[in-house]
């Protein structure tokens, strides 16, 4: 908690979630947004009630400006500009001159002052740049729309909306009333107080400053705005034709070597899980079943009945290979729960980049290039489609539906959810199936004959294939499986687009596709594009945007959608590609649709091309004199004295305050070095969502007074980061803080103690009392009031730190054994005392220890009860020792404690060091005994084979 | 072995400022997960799950021993999907690393001592903590204790590591000794550095798991001989506290070899299972014996053994030749989420492992983890086991191989070294030889190849590599390297 005071006052309604586990409370930031803004509420609301905007507005532009230069941190400044609650540089970026939303700061020239700088943050309707007016728009039917004017003609006029900068409104002339010019900036007003203080604001200007006079960036053209790219219709048409499987009956060798290797369903997969009935429906007409399904009609050729027939016996065959487990009845009496948890992981994890999203109702809502499902109900029960989800290359190895990582209770969420919108009740389609032989073997002839065997391979000893169709090169596309009539072959039923493209492809099939052909068609293939954009082409539609979700707002777009795929291989090592690919590795925590993985054999070549084919310009990179001086300076750079990496980036596991951005220590193991020198001097390029600033735009440092050059500080931030998960720990780093509380029962923890040594027994009670035993030395060690302790020094790194007491009025007690000989006790130091033996601890009802140790004949036990006082309602420590002995021991010493200075009071009390008052039982007499530069309380004490009681109160 | 050499080149051109780099990996995940799948055993998102032992209960709940202290009682952590349930039974102990079970209590050792307990009110949380010995000192840095499970006579081996990892400030550091079960403190013996695991072998004899640093050039598998000294000679101080044990031995010198110097300090134990750096790890740590009966695949009786910096999963096998404990070291399982402290086998015959990454570097990407490795019911193509002959070595495969290819000599390549024994930290490997493979013989089942070999070397490490072969279906094996630890040449030609 104490780290969290840096940024809000303890008692502001600022909504943190405090988890407890046993004792431990865990203060997490849980919306980060929420919360700093009520703490910048808090902080900008001083006594006289006036904002932070207000109390600047009243301050000289120009003083600000001056401060601002001193004072101002550009490195906190950049931060700011980028960060989710203030975000300026959504807005202010350098991108075309149409798309832009607000001015480029590095290109507002001269005539704007630094002063008039400060007056347009501060009051930004005061003055509105040329280019960026806005205007209010009455319309015909009285609604008033305010924004900048983007385009406009005779037809229409498009504004940019005032309400949200993203969106753009085309308004008809002919519903326009009245246009007026307005005198509301786009620019929200009060933007500054946002800020958390006038700190903020000197850091935020002085950035803002220094990109006013660094001037334009000679950055290459973002990504973002540029024109999407369409696929040639020849490369569609590849796509389609490995998609439809021609090759396995026509020849064509290019088409081999793409992936996937793999093609059609696994049948035996198939007749074991589905829905029999409902299979033999789909043989039969498999578009009418399955709308947009690629799988060809075989029977289109052949009478109702007798494709039904033939179907059927095609079913009876499988199912008497594989058997079939369909079970729709048991669905039937599962009840709902998991279905809300199945919703959200449907249009979450990333299902809907390819499907279609469902309504609240789970009524599929249509999106064009949405791949369809068809009737789920009807197909699976919930066993078999949790199992198709878990592991979808097992039924279809050609890896086109990847795997969602989904766990198995998340695949059986899943699956109650897909299931329940249309159970189908007591469809005749969920008869039960009695495998019939003679069917089976029909259908085993018919499996061959109608060429079944050239997709579906695996399933029985296949007969040769019929007579080899022609080559592909060689197809007349007019005839046969594209004519779109009935015939004795596959039916695709194309529509016209669908079948352009493969004309396309079939009048300029290449003998050899290049490196970016393969690229493209790997990635329309596995429909990569529907997340990932790459050299234009792709990236996330518009439509299914808002289904990409992240869990920190501060992030902005990157924290959502997926990254670019642009040069990729340039950026990537190879080794961790395939983890990403293969290995189920992610590295964003942040991004709730999850990266699916396509099967091994299906992306081995994609890693190739990306490796092979992607390059960056040459780099120049600093030299290394000093390798130990540089890591020391990247470490500094990491630093909050340095670029403060650790404000938004994570550091081995430990999650900035702001953002959870890609952990530092994954770096060097992620990326080649080329590509970090590249994307530190200008991010965007790369990355055209990030909010990540440059710290070295136009490769001049904007703090130079670390030292050396731009390419010197990135060389040694590489040097730095090149140690992995073994650099050495940057400043500034937060660190979350721990705390161990008493609950309605006690909490204890044995570990180092501060002066203690490592046998300290800690003990937190209800009432807010604590102490700490010596189970070393057999000693009450320290008391203290309020919280517990923080149990960091121990529960992090190696462990071999102290538990911190937190709390209020510690009492230490001095060291050695507390009841000893009093004739001749052991000589006091830290050591072990020789004749002491710890036997361990009972726990009563509330989880208070009663300690057990012996000392020579001696068997002492020593409990703590954490009292409330009747008269004053405080809590004190009331000490119970229960002691017997065997042999009787006459001149026993119990020293209760020593001090500066001990008194006894009229009540008989004793008042230590004037701060702890120790009551003694009335059938014991403590006394002073003076020392060398001490006092000391002592008890004498008689212990025999009987129970001897000693009772001891503390208060302080 | 090529990759070493790599290695030793980049840390020369640095100097030694650049921490060295975690190790390689195999390579090998991809092929692994179709014999072994990585189960997630799930704990709550605020559950800091450092697990540090284990133990299985008679009720087939899984019980968590943690590094923060806790025992956790797990339900359905053996399910197929586990879905889990954490009971916390017990709170506030400090680093378990050792946890059984009987008759009611729990028998935990933590850094303090070792404690029976026990639910006594039966309300499902512990309540009686008996101190049953404390006898060590514990007073400085890095003084871990690992306890074993209790063995046969209910007794509890505790390894107990330096002082600061260099020195033995306080009584018994770098012992183990063994508590009864009326709490009775026996020095076993001395010379430990390092513990990270302790545990019977396959034949019942406890061992523990040594790390690489002063004394012990890597990593090794150790016997725990009664009388017996570990290697590293800074506890001698405490052997007037073990009188039964008579005198201190002699102090080893350095730099030596271990044959070397086993040879004049006739108390030094040879390191039974040596796992070369990096590439066998680089800090193994708990372990167990498959005694599943089949269930966990075709490696029953074999040690299994989990590595903190590497997150991955290793096996041993052992046996003693010439009076001396010896054996060899097998890839197993790479890609697990954590550093890896302990491991338990189930009832159902799965591998549970866990562990922190906290302290050390280690490559597992998260914090902590708790997971199981099932196996998948197939078999893997694989080295089972080798074992010393007297002009060789007879190694055993889990399918039969290829005859054509496994008759070749050529098949085989086989390097030989030791490490330097000596004070200083680890050590490079020294004493290269390459002894020829001159004859290969197939057994008639295809499963086992003797192979004769000109130039064995007592007291080496005898590097194999066997990637050519092939198994009778042509697969190429999973892992093709393995590690003999030569510390005797058999007399006869089977092994005691």
């Amino acid at each position: 908690m104490f780290i969290c005071q840096l940024h809000l006052p303890a008692a502001s309604p600022c909504p943190i979630r405090r988890t407890t586990v046993g004792g431990l409370a865990v203060v997490k930031n849980v919306c980060l947004i929420t919360f700093m803004i009520f703490a910048l509420v808090q902080d900008a609301s001083p006594v006289l009630g006036q904002t932070l905007t207000e109390r600047l507005v009243q301050e000289d532009p120009a003083k600000l400006v001056q401060q601002a230069r001193q004072e101002g941190d550009i490195v906190r400044g950049a931060i700011l500009f980028h960060q989710g609650n203030i975000n300026c540089a959504k807005c202010h970026r350098p991108i075309s001159e149409n798309d832009r939303i607000a001015p480029d700061l590095s290109r507002l020239g001269q005539e704007v002052t630094d002063a008039s700088m400060v007056e347009s943050i501060l009051e930004p309707s005061k003055t509105i740049r040329k280019g960026f007016e806005t205007v209010s728009v009455l319309t015909a039917d009285g609604h008033v729309i305010n924004g900048s004017v983007v385009s406009q003609d005779d037809q229409k006029v498009v504004l940019r909306s005032s309400q949200n900068v993203d969106q753009l409104i085309t308004i008809e002339q002919d519903d326009i009333d009245a246009i007026k010019p307005s005198t509301k900036s786009n620019m929200p007003d009060g933007l500054a107080n946002e800020l958390k203080d006038r700190q903020q604001f000197l850091d935020l200007l002085r950035y803002s400053l220094d990109l006013k006079q660094r001037g334009p960036t000679d950055a290459a053209s973002n990504e973002e705005s540029m024109v999407r790219r369409e696929l040639s219709d020849e490369v569609k048409g590849i796509v389609l034709i490995k998609k439809l499987n021609c090759g396995s009956c026509h020849d064509w060798k290019t088409a081999e070597s793409l992936p996937p290797l793999q093609h059609a369903p696994d049948l035996k997969w198939s007749a074991k899980w589905l829905n029999p009935n409902q299979l033999a429906e789909f043989i039969a007409n498999p578009q009418q079943v399955k709308p947009g399904t690629s799988m060809p009609h075989m029977l289109g050729h052949l009478d109702d009945q007798i494709r039904k027939d033939s179907a059927t016996a095609i079913v009876h065959f499988l199912t008497s290979i594989a058997g079939n487990e369909f079970q729709a009845q048991a669905d039937r009496e599962q009840g709902d729960e998991g279905i809300p948890r199945g919703e959200e992981l449907f249009h979450s994890v990333g299902c809907v980049a390819c499907h279609s999203p469902r309504n609240d109702m789970a009524i599929e809502q249509p999106l064009d290039d949405s791949i369809p499902l068809g009737d789920l109900a009807n197909k699976y029960d919930t066993k078999a489609l949790a199992a198709f989800l878990e592991n979808p290359h097992v039924a279809r190895p050609s890896g086109r539906m990847p795997n969602m990582q989904l766990t198995h209770p998340e695949a059986l969420d899943l699956s109650r959810y897909l299931l329940q919108s249309n159970d189908s009740g007591e469809d005749s389609s969920t008869s039960s199936w009695e495998i019939d032989a003679t069917l089976a073997g029909k259908g085993k002839q018919l499996f061959t004959e109608l060429r079944c065997v050239n997709c579906h391979t695996g399933i029985a000893d296949t007969a040769p294939r019929l007579a080899s169709p022609s080559a592909l090169a060689d197809v007349d596309p007019k005839r046969g499986c594209l004519s779109g009539e009935p015939g004795e072959w596959p039916e695709y039923r194309l529509d016209e687009l669908d079948q352009q493209h493969i004309q396309a492809a079939l009048r300029s099939l290449p003998a050899e596709l290049t490196a970016e052909q393969e690229i493209d068609i790997t990635l329309a293939t596995f429909n990569c594009v529907a997340c990932h954009r790459r050299d234009n082409v792709g990236g996330v539609s518009a439509d299914r945007s808002h289904h990409f979700q992240t869990t920190n707002l501060n992030l902005g777009e990157q924290g959502r959608i997926p990254p670019t795929l642009t040069g990729v291989g340039a950026k990537l090592n190879e080794k961790w590609m395939r983890d990403v690919l293969v290995n189920h590795r992610s590295i964003r925590p942040y991004m709730k649709t999850r990266m699916p993985q396509y099967g091994e054999q299906n992306v081995n070549r994609l890693i190739e091309l990306f490796q092979s084919n992607d390059r960056l310009s040459d780099t120049e990179f600093a030299a290394v004199e000093d390798l130990k001086e540089m890591q020391e300076l990247g470490l500094k750079i990491a630093g909050n004295q340095g670029l403060n990496c650790v404000a938004c980036h994570t550091f081995r596991y430990e999650q900035s305050d702001t953002m959870p951005a890609v952990d530092l220590t994954e770096m060097s193991q992620r990326l080649k070095k080329d590509w970090f020198y590249q994307y530190m001097l200008d991010p965007p390029r790369f990355s055209p969502n990030t909010v990540m600033p440059s710290f070295w735009p136009n490769g001049k440092a904007i703090r130079p007074d670390i030292a050396g050059d731009a390419k010197f500080q990135i060389e040694a931030l590489w040097q730095y980061l090149l140690d992995g998960r073994q650099a050495r720990t940057p400043r500034g780093l937060i660190v979350e803080p721990l705390e161990l509380l008493a609950s309605d029962e006690a909490v204890m923890l044995r570990r180092s103690y501060p002066d203690v040594g490592k046998r300290g027994i800690g003990v937190g009670y209800p009432n807010q009392v604590n102490l700490v035993f010596d189970s070393e030395q057999m000693r009450l060690a320290m008391i203290w009031k309020g919280k517990f302790a923080d149990p960091g020094g121990v529960w992090r790194g190696q462990g071999h730190g102290t538990v911190r007491p937190l709390g209020d009025s510690l009492v230490r007690f001095a060291h050695g054994p507390e009841l000893d000989d009093a004739e001749s006790p052991w000589i006091v130091d830290d050591g072990r005392p020789p004749h002491h033996r710890f036997k361990g601890y009972s726990l009563d009802e509330k989880m208070r220890p009663r300690f057990n140790y012996e000392f020579g004949n001696v068997i002492i036990n020593d409990y703590y009860v954490d009292a409330i006082d009747s008269s004053t309602n405080a809590p004190y420590i009331r000490r119970t020792l229960t002691m017997k002995s065997s042999s009787g021991e006459s001149n026993v010493t119990f020293r209760a404690a020593t001090g500066k200075s001990i008194k006894q009071s009229d009540d008989g009390s004793f008042l230590v060091d004037d701060g702890l008052r120790i009551r003694v039982d009335e059938k014991h007499a403590g006394t002073i005994v003076d020392q060398l530069n001490a006092k000391q309380l002592r008890i004498p004490l008689t212990v025999n084979e009987g129970v001897t009681q000693l009772i001891l109160e503390y208060r302080w | 072995m090529r990759i070493p050499i790599v290695f030793m080149l980049m840390l020369f051109s640095l100097g030694t400022l650049r921490a060295e780099p975690l190790g390689e990996y195999w390579g090998t995940a991809e092929q692994e997960a179709k014999y072994y799948r990585i189960v997630e055993i799930p704990f709550p998102d605020e559950m800091a799950m450092e697990a540090s032992s284990f133990e299985v209960l008679p009720d087939n709940r899984l019980a968590v021993g943690t590094r923060r202290g806790d025992i956790y009682l797990v339900t359905g952590a053996m399910d197929q999907y586990p879905s889990t349930k954490f009971h916390r039974y017990a709170a506030g102990l400090d680093e378990i690393m050792g946890l059984s079970y009987q008759d009611g209590s729990f028998f935990v050792t933590q850094q303090t001592e070792v404690t029976r307990i026990t639910d006594t009110n039966q309300d499902g949380r512990a309540d009686q903590f008996d101190t049953l010995s404390d006898a060590w000192g514990f007073r400085n840095y890095h003084e871990f204790a690992f306890g074993s499970k209790l063995d046969p006579d209910g007794n509890i081996w505790v390894a107990l590591c330096l002082s600061e990892s260099y020195k033995s400030k306080v009584p018994f550091r770098g012992w183990c000794v063994k508590i009864t079960p009326d709490g009775q403190t026996i020095p076993v013996c001395s010379g430990i550095r390092s513990p990270c695991g302790i545990g019977p072998n396959e034949h019942g004899v406890m061992f523990y798991a040594e790390s690489q640093g002063p004394w012990n050039g890597s990593c090794s598998l150790k016997v725990l001989e009664p009388g017996g000294f570990m290697g590293h000679p800074v506890s001698f101080n405490w052997y007037p506290l073990a009188k039964e044990l008579g005198p201190a031995p002699v102090v080893p010198n350095s730099p030596s070899r271990l044959l070397t110097e086993s040879k004049r300090v006739k108390e030094l134990v040879p390191y039974a299972v040596v796992f070369p750096y990096r590439k066998m790890g680089r800090s193994i740590s708990g372990f167990m014996v498959d005694h599943t009966g089949g269930k966990f695949g075709p490696f029953e009786n074999q040690i299994f053994i989990g590595d903190f910096s590497l997150s991955v999963m290793m096996r041993a096998t052992t046996e003693k030749v010439n009076g001396v404990w010896q054996g060899a070291c097998y890839p197993f399982r790479e890609g697990l989420a954590t550093g890896l402290l302990a491991c338990q086998f189930t009832p159902r015959g799965d591998l549970i492992v866990g562990g922190t990454n906290r302290g050390w570097p280690v490559r597992g990407p998260r914090p902590y983890a708790l997971q199981r490795l099932d196996w998948t019911g197939l078999v893997p193509f694989e080295v089972k086991e080798i074992n010393a002959r007297p002009d060789g070595f007879l190694v055993t495969f889990t399918k039969p191989v290829d005859r054509e290819i496994a008759a070749k000599p050529e098949s085989y390549a086989l390097s030989t070294y030791t490490h330097l024994y000596r004070q200083a930290y680890g050590s490079p490997e020294v004493d290269q030889t390459t002894p020829r493979v001159s004859n290969a013989t197939v057994s008639a089942d295809g499963l086992q190849v003797h192979l004769q070999i000109d130039g064995l070397v007592q007291g080496h490490v005898h590097d194999f590599d066997f990637h050519p072969l092939r198994s009778a279906e042509n697969a190429p094996l999973v892992h093709s390297n393995a590690y003999y630890t030569l510390n005797e040449i058999p007399r006869s030609p089977t092994a005691e």
